[in-house]
Parts: C-alpha cells; sequence; structure tokens
C-alpha cells in the first residue's frame, strides 16, 4: 500500500468559523486509484474540508500536496487545474440548458460543438454512463442530474473526485449503477472521495475509510479489516459524560399521535415515508438521524407549515391539513423552534419586540398591536435569558447566533405551550446557552408538554431524551428508550444497518393507550385520502 | 510559472455586509454624496447657462419662494404620492403604479363633474352630492386599478413590476381617449371643467385655493404612518415584506393581506387623484400622475420614514420650483433642470447606501510574498 | 393601403425593436433595467450631439455616412455611459435594480430635455435625409411589378437604421444562442452562483452585456429623432412611453430576439393602426390601449403557465453578491 502514488496529501489542516475549530490538524491521504470514504457525524468537519480541496475556503494551517507538489487552491478554477473536481450535494446547474451546455459551461474549449460532443461521448461510453446530451436539466430526474455533474467534472480532466452523499437522493438501482461507475473510473486510476453516511454502502464501496468526530482526524481504516461495529465505534467515540440531566418524571398519555405520514421535500422527492410515532405529555422524544433525511419536513408538516399524507391527532381530534393559523384557533398551544431561525420564525429586519409581537399581536381585540407590553415582555426575557444587545428596538439580525435562538426559544416558550417542536435548538450556540435551552426545555418538560426534540449530537440525545426516534433517509428504523440503549445502537440505526422494526412484531409508533381507537384511526386514514384526492 | 502566480493572486479588496450601523455616519455620508450631486448639477447649469453663481443661485431661492402655498402644495402632493406607495412597499411589492392610479381616480371625478355638472350646479345640495359622488368613484377607480395586478400576484405570482407600469400607459391612453370623448373629438384636454359655476369644485380653506388638499394629505401622512407603525393590519404588512416564510410560520395569509395592502393604497391614490380633480387642476391630462417614479424613488430612499419623506419632498418641490424660474428667467426653453437635479441626487444617494450598509477592507498582500519565498 | 400600413409598421417598430434587444441582452444576465427610458433619451441626445458635432466640423459639406457614423457613435457612447452609471451602481455597488434605472430615467429625460431645449435643432431635418436615404428600386410595370414594387416598399424603402435594427436582432440571435458567450451570458441570467463556481467572470459580462445594451438601446431613441420624425421632433415625451413599451415588448417577446422582431412590428402596427381604419379620431385613441393590454395578457399567461422555456432569466432583478469567502 505504502510505495502507491499519492494523489492528494493533507498535513494538519485547520480551519476555523468564528472561534470554533472546524478542521483541527487533519490529516489525509488519497492514492491513486482508490475510493477513499470519509465518515463522520454531522458537524465533524467533513465538508469543511472537502471545501478546502474544492477552492471554496482556504486551510488557516497546513498544508495541501497534490501530486507531490505543495498546492495552494484559491477557487473552484483553481481545484480544476489541479484536477480536483467536487460533485456538490445541490447541484450546481442551470436549469433551463441541456446537459451539454451545462457541461461545457467555463471552459474555454475552441473545438466545435460535433468534437466536443464526441469527446463527452467518449467519456461516457468509457465509464457507461447514460445520458442525453440535449436533455434539459429540468427534465431530468435527480440521478440524471447528477450523471451531468460527475461527467461534468471529468469532461474537465479531474483526475481526483469528491463526492458529497452522492447516494443520498438516490434510489437502490441507481446507487448500484452509480457504483459500478465509480469502481470503473478507479480501475482507470482516478481517485475518488465519497461522503456517505449508510454504512453498508461504505463497506461496499471504498477501498479505505477516513473517520472524522468533532472536526478532528481520528483514523484510517482499510475498508477489508474492519466491520461495520469498529467503524461506528469510532466515530461516535465513547460516551461523553455531560452536566445534562434527564428529568424523570410520570409521562401523561399522548398528546400528538401521527400514523401513515408520508412528507414530499420542496423538489418533490420523499422526505418521510410511512412514519409512526406519538409525544406524550411530559415527555422528550428525540429525533436522530443524519441532516436532510427528514427532520425538517417532518417537523413543518406538524406545525401545519407543509402538506402531509397520513393522520395527525391532537389529544384524540384530527388536526389533518391544518394551517398554523386554524391550530391556534381550536386552542393547542404549539410551539416550533426551526432550525432556519432568520429564515423562518423571526423577522430578521424588525425589533425583537416586533419579533415577540408576531407570536402575540392578534391576541388582542380591536384593531392596534399592543407595543407597550410586548416591549415589557422583550424587557423581560433579555433580563431573563441574559440576551447581550444593545435595546428591545433592536433588528435581530443584528444579534449574534446565540442571542438570535435565546429570543426565539424565549418567545416560543412564553406563550406557554403544550406542545414543542424543536429543530437543533443549540446549534452555533456556546455551551452556556446551549445549557440554557436545556433548561428551558426540561423546565416545560415538567409543567408536562410534549417535545419533539430534533438533536445531532448523540451525547446530548441519549442524555437528555427520555426516548428516540431514528430516522434513515425519512424511514423510521426504530423508537428506542434512552436507558436501554447504547450510542452505537443508535449509530448502527442512523446509518441503516441495524433496522428494529423489521425482526420485531411489535408496530413502532403506536401507542398502547391510544386515545383514537383503530375503527377511527381508519376512517381518519380514509377521510385523510378523500381530502387529499379534492 | 506565469501562470502560478497568477493562480495565487488575492483580490485588492474584499467587501462585505455591515453589521454596525452609526446613525451619526450614515448622515455624513450622505450629506457628502449629496453636496457632491448639488455640485455636480451646479457645474451643468453653469455649462449650459453661462451666467455667473450668484444670479442663478438668487433665481433658484426666488423663483422657489414666490409663492410659497404653491410649495407647499407640491411638496404635499409629492408626499402624498409618496406616502401612497408606502404600504405595499413595505411588504416588498412593486407598485410602479401609482401613476396610473391616480390618472383613473382623478379621471372618474372629472367625468362626473363634466357630465353632472349642470345638475350639480341647480341647487347646494346637488353640488355636494356631486362632490360625494365624484370622490366614491375617485376610491373606487383607483381601488380596482391597485388591487388587478395585486390578485394576479397572489394568485399566479405574475410579476407586479411590469404589470403596474403596463396598467400605467393604459391608463394614460384612456385619460386621452376620455379627453377627446368630452371633446368630441375636438381636443386633447377637456381643459378645466366648470371653470364658471365651480360645480364639483371642493370649497376653498382660509381663501387659498391650495390649503384643503394640502390639509388632507398632511391628515393622510399621519393615517399612513399610525397604520403602519401602530395596527394590527401594518404589522402584517411589514412582516411579509421582511419574511414571507415567517408570516406564514405565525399563520398570516399573506395573499389576503397583498390584496388588503393594495387596496388601502388604491385608496390613498384615489384621494390624490379626487383632490387634483376637484380641488388643485379641475381637469386631467396625461400629466396629472406624473409625479409616481419620484414618489417610489423617494419612498425608497428614504427609508420609508415620513419625516425624511417629508424633508425630502420639500427639498424637490424646493428644486423644482427654483430650477423653474431659472429655466425661465435665463430662457432655458425647459423645465428639466430640475429632473436632471433629482437624478444625480438619488444617484448620489444610491451610492451612500452602498457604503452604508458594507465594509470595504483592503487586503494586505501576504500571500504573494509566501509564494515568492 | 396595405403596403403602406406594413412599412409603417416595421419603420415604427424600428424604436421598440432597438430598445428591446438592449434590454433583451441587459435582462440576459439577470437585470432588469427600469433606465431604458432615459437611456433612449440619453441616445437621441448624444445621436443630436454628435450630428451638431458634425455640422461644427465639416461645415455646410454632408458626407451621408460620415453624418449616420457620428450620430450612431455619439448615440451609442452617450447610451452606454447611461449604462455604465446603471451597472456601476447595480453590479459594483449593488443597488436596488428598480430604483436605480427610475433615477436613471428621470435623469436621462431630464437631461436630453433640458440640454437638448436648449441646442440648435435647425440642422436636423437635413441631417434626417441622410438616415432616411432608402434604396431606389426602380418602377417596372404590370402585374409583378406591383408586387415588386409593394414587396419593395415594405421591405426596403427604409433608411439603414432600419436594416441595422434587424441586423442586429439577428445578430443577438446568434450570439446569445448559438455561441458559448452567450451560453455564459444565459448561465450568469439564470444563476449567477453556477456561472462563479465555473470560473465565469460575472461581474465582467453584467458590465459588458449591460453597457452594450443600452447603446443599442439608444439606438432606438435616435432612430426617432432622426429617421422616424424626420429630425423635426426632439424634445418631447413621447421617447419615454416608448421606452416602457419596450420594456414590455422584451416580455413579450419573451426573451427572444426574433421574437422581438416580430413583436415590434405588431407593437408599431397597432400604435399606427388607427391611422388606416375608418374611425373617428376619437375612437383611434383608444386604440392606443392594445399594446399595453396585449402585453399585459402575455403576462399573466407566461406566470400561469409555467413553461420553463418562456420564463424570465431566474436571477432576473436580483444582484449578484458572492459572501466574503
Amino acid at each position: 500500500m505504502e510505495n502507491r502514488e499519492i494523489a492528494i496529501q493533507c498535513n494538519n489542516i485547520s480551519k476555523h468559523f468564528k472561534g470554533v475549530y472546524a478542521n483541527k490538524n487533519i490529516n489525509l491521504t488519497l492514492y491513486k486509484g482508490e475510493i477513499l470514504s470519509i465518515l463522520g457525524e454531522n458537524g465533524s468537519g467533513k465538508t469543511t474540508l472537502m471545501n478546502m480541496l474544492s477552492g471554496i475556503y482556504q486551510p488557516e494551517e497546513g498544508e495541501i500536496y497534490i501530486n507531490g507538489e505543495l498546492a495552494s487552491i484559491h477557487s473552484p478554477k483553481d481545484a480544476f487545474t489541479y484536477g480536483i473536481g467536487m460533485v456538490h450535494q445541490h447541484f450546481k446547474l442551470v436549469e433551463v440548458f441541456t446537459a451539454l451546455e451545462n457541461i461545457i459551461l467555463g471552459i474555454n474549449d475552441r473545438r466545435s460543438v460535433k468534437e466536443i460532443t464526441a469527446s463527452i461521448k467518449e467519456i461516457t461510453s468509457k465509464y457507461g454512463f447514460e445520458i442525453d446530451l440535449n436533455k434539459k436539466i429540468y427534465n431530468m430526474s435527480v440521478s440524471e442530474k447528477q450523471t451531468v455533474e460527475i461527467v461534468k467534472v471529468l469532461y474537465r480532466n479531474a483526475n481526483i473526485l469528491i463526492l458529497d452523499e452522492p447516494t443520498a437522493v438516490l434510489t437502490p438501482q441507481e446507487i448500484d449503477k452509480l457504483f459500478f461507475v465509480m469502481e470503473k473510473m478507479r480501475d482507470d486510476g482516478k481517485s475518488i472521495i465519497i461522503i456517505t453516511h449508510k454504512l453498508n454502502e461504505v463497506m461496499r464501496i471504498s477501498d479505505r475509510i477516513t473517520i472524522l468526530r468533532k472536526g478532528e482526524y481520528i483514523t484510517t481504516l482499510n475498508t477489508n479489516e474492519t466491520n461495520e461495529k469498529e467503524i461506528t465505534e469510532f466515530m461516535v467515540g465513547r460516551k461523553i459524560d455531560l452536566k445534562l440531566e434527564r428529568l424523570r418524571i410520570l409521562a401523561g398519555p399522548p398528546v400528538l399521535e401521527a400514523r401513515n405520514l408520508r412528507i414530499l421535500k420542496d423538489d418533490g422527492t420523499v422526505a418521510i415515508e410511512n412514519l409512526n410515532f406519538f409525544l406524550r405529555g411530559g415527555q422528550i422524544l428525540g429525533v436522530a438521524g443524519i441532516a436532510g433525511c427528514g427532520q425538517k419536513e417532518l417537523c413543518e408538516a406538524i406545525v401545519g407549515l407543509r402538506p402531509y399524507e397520513g393522520v395527525i391527532t391532537h389529544k384524540g381530534e384530527s388536526i389533518n391539513g391544518f394551517t398554523p393559523q386554524m391550530i391556534k384557533d381550536i386552542g393547542i398551544r404549539m410551539s416550533f423552534i426551526p432550525e432556519d431561525r432568520l429564515g423562518l420564525g423571526l423577522a430578521p429586519d424588525l425589533s425583537i419586540t416586533d419579533n415577540l409581537l408576531l407570536k402575540t399581536y392578534d391576541e388582542k381585540k380591536g384593531i392596534l398591536v399592543d407595543r407597550k407590553s410586548a416591549r415589557n415582555d422583550a424587557v423581560q426575557l433579555i433580563e431573563r435569558y441574559k440576551v447581550v444587545t444593545p435595546s428591545t428596538e433592536t433588528p435581530v439580525k443584528n444579534l449574534s447566533g446565540g442571542n438570535v435562538q435565546k429570543i426565539l426559544v424565549g418567545r416560543e416558550i412564553g406563550n406557554d405551550p403544550n406542545v414543542i417542536i424543536t429543530a437543533y435548538p443549540v446549534r452555533g450556540l456556546d455551551i452556556n446557552s446551549s445549557y440554557m435551552i436545556y433548561d428551558i426545555l426540561n423546565e416545560e418538560k415538567s409543567k408536562n408538554t410534549a417535545i419533539l426534540f430534533v438533536g445531532e449530537d448523540l451525547d446530548v440525545l441519549m442524555t437528555f431524551c427520555d426516548k428516540i426516534m431514528v430516522l434513515c433517509h425519512g424511514v423510521n428504523m426504530g423508537i428506542v428508550h434512552t436507558k436501554n440503549t447504547t450510542k452505537e445502537e443508535i449509530g448502527l440505526m442512523m446509518t441503516g444497518s441495524l433496522d428494529l422494526t423489521k425482526d420485531n412484531k411489535k408496530i413502532f409508533g403506536f401507542a398502547d393507550d391510544s386515545l383514537v381507537t383503530d375503527e377511527k384511526w381508519e376512517e381518519l386514514l380514509r377521510e385523510d385520502q378523500i381530502r387529499r384526492k379534492k | 510559472m506565469k501562470e502560478k502566480t497568477e493562480k495565487l493572486r488575492t483580490p485588492l479588496f474584499t467587501i462585505s455586509k455591515r453589521t454596525d450601523f452609526s446613525f451619526k455616519r450614515g448622515l455624513l455620508i450622505r450629506a457628502i454624496m449629496i453636496s457632491a450631486s448639488l455640485l455636480v448639477a451646479l457645474i451643468i447649469s453653469l455649462i449650459i447657462i453661462k451666467k455667473p453663481v450668484g444670479q442663478i443661485l438668487s433665481a433658484l431661492f426666488r423663483g422657489a419662494f414666490l409663492m410659497p402655498d404653491k410649495l407647499l402644495l407640491d411638496t404635499c402632493l409629492l408626499l402624498g404620492f409618496g406616502i401612497a406607495v408606502v404600504p405595499a412597499f413595505r411588504m416588498k411589492y412593486w407598485n410602479m403604479g401609482a401613476n396610473g392610479q391616480v390618472l383613473v381616480s382623478a379621471l372618474s371625478s372629472v367625468v362626473l363633474m363634466f357630465y353632472l355638472g349642470e345638475w350639480g350646479s341647480r341647487s347646494g345640495l346637488n353640488n355636494v352630492l356631486l362632490i360625494l359622488l365624484m370622490f366614491a368613484s375617485s376610491i373606487i377607480s383607483s381601488v380596482i386599478w391597485a388591487v388587478i395586478p395585486a390578485i394576479f400576484k397572489a394568485k399566479f405570482g405574475t410579476n407586479e413590476t411590469l404589470f403596474t407600469l403596463m396598467m400605467n400607459y393604459i391608463a394614460i391612453a384612456l385619460v386621452s381617449y376620455i379627453n377627446f370623448v368630452m371633446t368630441k373629438g375636438t381636443k386633447e384636454s377637456v381643459g378645466i371643467v366648470n371653470s364658471l359655476h365651480h360645480t364639483g369644485w371642493f370649497p376653498t380653506l382660509f381663501g387659498n385655493d391650495y390649503m384643503f388638499s394640502i390639509v388632507i394629505i398632511v391628515l393622510m401622512t399621519l393615517f399612513v404612518t399610525f397604520y403602519m407603525t401602530k395596527t394590527k393590519h401594518g404589522f402584517e404588512a411589514i412582516v411579509c415584506g421582511d419574511s414571507i416564510k415567517t408570516a406564514k410560520y405565525v399563520g398570516m395569509n399573506t395573499n389576503k393581506i397583498t390584496i388588503r395592502t393594495l387596496i388601502l393604497s388604491g385608496i390613498l391614490t384615489g384621494i390624490i387623484g379626487f383632490l387634483y380633480a376637484s380641488a388643485i387642476n379641475h381637469t386631467v391630462t396625461e400629466a396629472t400622475g406624473g409625479l409616481g417614479f419620484t414618489a417610489v424613488l423617494l419612498s425608497w430612499l428614504s427609508n420609508f420614514n415620513p419625516l425624511v419623506m417629508a424633508l425630502v419632498c420639500f427639498f424637490l418641490a424646493f428644486l423644482t420650483n427654483g430650477t423653474s424660474k431659472v429655466s425661465s428667467q435665463f430662457r432655458l426653453g425647459s423645465n428639466d433642470l430640475s429632473n436632471v437635479i433629482i437624478g444625480l441626487i438619488f444617484f448620489s444617494i444610491l451610492v451612500s447606501e452602498f457604503f452604508i450598509r458594507y465594509k470595504i477592507r483592503f487586503n494586505k498582500r501576504i500571500k504573494r510574498q509566501e509564494v515568492s519565498e | 393601403m396595405l403596403v403602406t400600413f406594413l412599412a409603417g409598421a416595421i419603420s415604427m417598430g424600428v424604436i421598440y425593436l432597438y430598445a428591446c434587444l438592449g434590454e433583451t441582452i441587459i435582462e440576459k444576465v439577470g437585470n432588469l433595467n427600469l433606465g431604458i427610458p432615459g437611456i433612449m433619451c440619453l441616445g437621441a441626445l448624444g445621436g443630436a450631439i454628435g450630428i451638431n458635432l458634425y455640422y461644427a466640423i465639416f461645415g455646410e459639406v454632408t458626407i451621408g455616412i460620415l453624418i449616420v457614423f457620428f450620430g450612431i457613435l455619439f448615440s451609442m457612447v452617450f447610451a452606454g455611459l447611461g449604462g455604465l452609471i446603471y451597472s456601476f451602481l447595480t453590479v459594483s455597488l449593488q443597488a436596488n435594480q428598480n430604483v436605480t434605472g427610475l433615477a436613471l430615467t428621470t435623469f436621462g429625460v431630464g437631461l436630453m430635455k433640458f440640454i437638448g431645449s436648449n441646442m440648435n435643432v435647425s440642422r436636423f431635418p437635413q441631417a434626417s435625409l441622410s438616415f432616411k436615404n432608402g434604396i431606389n428600386f426602380g418602377n417596372p410595370e404590370g402585374f409583378l411589378g406591383t408586387i415588386y414594387k409593394g414587396f419593395c416598399e415594405i421591405f426596403l424603402s427604409h433608411g439603414i437604421l432600419v436594416y441595422l435594427s434587424f441586423a442586429l436582432a439577428v445578430i443577438i440571435f446568434i450570439v446569445v444562442y448559438k455561441t458559448r458567450t452567450g451560453l455564459y451570458i444565459r448561465a450568469i441570467g439564470e444563476s449567477p452562483q453556477t456561472a462563479d463556481s465555473q470560473g465565469i467572470d460575472v461581474r465582467g459580462y453584467k458590465y459588458i452585456c449591460i453597457i452594450v445594451g443600452s447603446g443599442i438601446a439608444g439606438l432606438g431613441g435616435l432612430y426617432y429623432v432622426f429617421d422616424r420624425s424626420g429630425g423635426t421632433t426632439f424634445v418631447e415625451a413621447a421617447i419615454e412611453a416608448f421606452g416602457w413599451m419596450s420594456v414590455a415588448l422584451v416580455i413579450f417577446s419573451m426573451w427572444k430576439p426574433f421574437r422581438g422582431a416580430l413583436g415590434s412590428i405588431l407593437f408599431g402596427g397597432l400604435y399606427i393602426l388607427p391611422q388606416f381604419l375608418p374611425i373617428s379620431n376619437t375612437q383611434l385613441k383608444i386604440f392606443a390601449i392594445l399594446p399595453y393590454v396585449v402585453t399585459v395578457i402575455v403576462l399573466i399567461f407566461t406566470s400561469i403557465f409555467d413553461r420553463k422555456d418562456s420564463q424570465p432569466p431566474k436571477s432576473l432583478g436580483i444582484n449578484y453578491f458572492r459572501e466574503e469567502r
């Protein structure tokens, strides 16, 4: 192994954002003619590292050698000249162009269209791509678009390909096809870095595996000398003791119950498939899963911002197809703390006062808004959560991330909710702010509020939640009690290696003490189908 | 080797969004830029007029304050237009159609005034009824004009900028058509309607023709300021403009809010149109709605602050009246010096906005040295 | 009758066509320039200045080709300067496009009227002859002769600027749709982020397209003053209205130069149609709304039927700002 030619050598790469290390002393070696998997949980620094290789970021410390030469990559164009091509998770394609037009975009190729087409055809037939060069991108399936991206990179003579979660959006058949192509490219001497979370795929396609955790380099393994269990252990690390506490109280009856949920993403692909779950009062249900496997869509559907198939009930009453306004109107106090705080949930240009007003402005009768009491609320909130701000009238976009989040959480908790839906509430926050948020949620739990907590840090999920629902690409892998499970088990479920719903007779996500009878469920589901047909 | 050095080039400076805003700094930048634009305007006028600076400036000031009530009216009319576009703008709805809205509303009033003038002159009661009728029809026609593009925007997402622009020209064509109809195809304009018996004319206040209009527009300004800052409806419009997603998140019906806000805009321009017809011009021509674009500019660049808007309006009215005197005194043959200056001022404000909102940092050339090692 | 009508429609439509072509190029890189009316006025003003300059240099000697050259050159330079102001503000300084455009219109219209009304216009009708010179097509007899003459009157009786405009439509079509440069331009209009990531100089292209597009749009003003109106009307509001019509025409043409050419003839036809109909002056006026109504209908239809091929460039109206890396 050691005497093989090296394509990329990274030595002690570091990069930090706003004082937090995204990458710290990362080492990475990529040989010619191999497929290397990079594994790590969310926030482990994979994407940052790849962005440095493709010229989007520059490392602050450390060197990158490409084919043995010290390289300095300042732009995607530089990356191309070094033969590095990256296929991003979100495709960079012009929708109204044909595949051909997208492929030749930005290259000064003086040859005629015929010759160019011929040389693209050469590439496609060499690696076995199926592609219609004259098809417009907007008419293409996700897999076809991905093919265009890969061909685009190859046409730029890339010898090093970086594929960022290429399988996330593909069907099993399409994945087979992709892997076939990848193997052909490897046999042709090209080097490929693949980022994926599905362990079975890692085992199947890669020659070696590099594992990152929390911005740091952990180890590199040869695929044929390891197994899924060992990899998972490296990935999740040893269990860390957090100063977090799981509040032990007796959970109440189900508050929110959902069955047969099917939710689509914005681009029409499936986000959530056939999901059942329920939330009890005084209980925190954690949701674990790799980023982007349906958590955001699930939250939006529950609070009425996204259409869905299936049925959601609140205390036995159907709230199917309700808008946020309707949910509010029937007296449900549902709070939603979304992941994109400034985009959804807060109005960035408005003041703290006005942002608090958003939730309460139409509670009082009359045509006027009551800024006075909102200002009082703002003063209280600032005091209680120690928000750092010049005044109550400062636009929230001028505050730091932690303070923005405190305002959102403070507002959402402020109107005494009985259901809280929250996604990554501590993302981007410092330790103290994070613990403050956890404390607030625990306090709410003690008031018998039902809480859905979408998280990314397994340690937190394990210590903080009562139960964890694990999603893998929108499919429920099982719901486990945190006291009866291990991080490894959850890791395996997240990567799709373990599916508890398959070998267990019990149907996951059905409450034993459901407030809705089975007959009623069936009726509701039928109604839902009729409603959707209209 | 040459390719290598080029590859490692760092840009001369980087531009990033500013997060700290200082009021004083903003004021200073704007003041500098506006002075610069006025200087440029002065130089252009010197070149064209070829007279000493003192003469030009004195003509400018004398012209501006020759008729104080006219100056006040012009200020208020501009302010009225500006205020009328504010609600829609605050929700980032690009209503370019204030011109058209004012035109159709003035038109409908003039038509009523023209055809019912005789009936209205028969008794005082008739006259009052006529004025009320004119008022109602002004509002209704203006609202229709404002709401049509809004409905399409809400239902299908039709581009409102271009739609409302077109609505202006449809209104202009209607005005010239109806003028022809009223004059039986003989004249471009119907002229001042009911100039003998003043039927349908708004009463004067304090013996001044313009006073009533000025008072109404001031009230209108106060109302809109109140509406935007104190009422739920105004609040909803602002939230929609800031983040449509957040508006939906808290359960607002954004389509309803769009249409409602444009109805308000229609009512406001309807009032202005009515004032044009009944109190100011007593006629309608294509020029009646001419302030709409300036209004769009000034309300946007004043950041919708009514006080700033009022100041800017006064300044613009001052320039318009002053330069018109300059034009006539030096026989320039055109009143458009003011538009040149206004254009320059707007450019300069746009430039200053950049320096207020963005930070420019010059990069030190460290990277290059590293390479040469 | 029909012959005169069609010839008139083409001749009228050329005013729109220039501005439409110019604006099409500008919108293709994602900028909605509402300054077109002002730019056309600047073009007219520049042309006028250029022609006065010609007479100042050459005196009474009439060299047709040189007069036209001076007109075109100065017209494009002035209009291009307007475009430079617009692109500096929107591309480099990130100013709002609508606001900048309106300010440019206010400025351009004002400047033309202000300077124009203090200008010596006595030579313009004389200069206009050089612009209007059509091709002499003989006078054959008989039925075929009539058809030939009709054909010639419709298509060959115009001045040089008319042919130039249609030639430009062809050239712009080829550049935008058949060349690599055009591909880059369209990519920038659709997705500046993608274009940027492929190493395309987004700002450079935007500047060039906006300035060139403005220069072309300015020729519409030049054409109106020195060909269509024979040098007799210079300072008047009509150009502004033509400018807005042209912005509408861009939508009507769905950002395609050939459709723009056909659309300009249609719009021109609609504009002069009333003169050819047996209707009173009064009814004539109502016809003026037709082009606008047609445009509105097109606008609504394109938004209802979400056909990908007839949509505006996706980034239209949105400035591109690459965040600091």
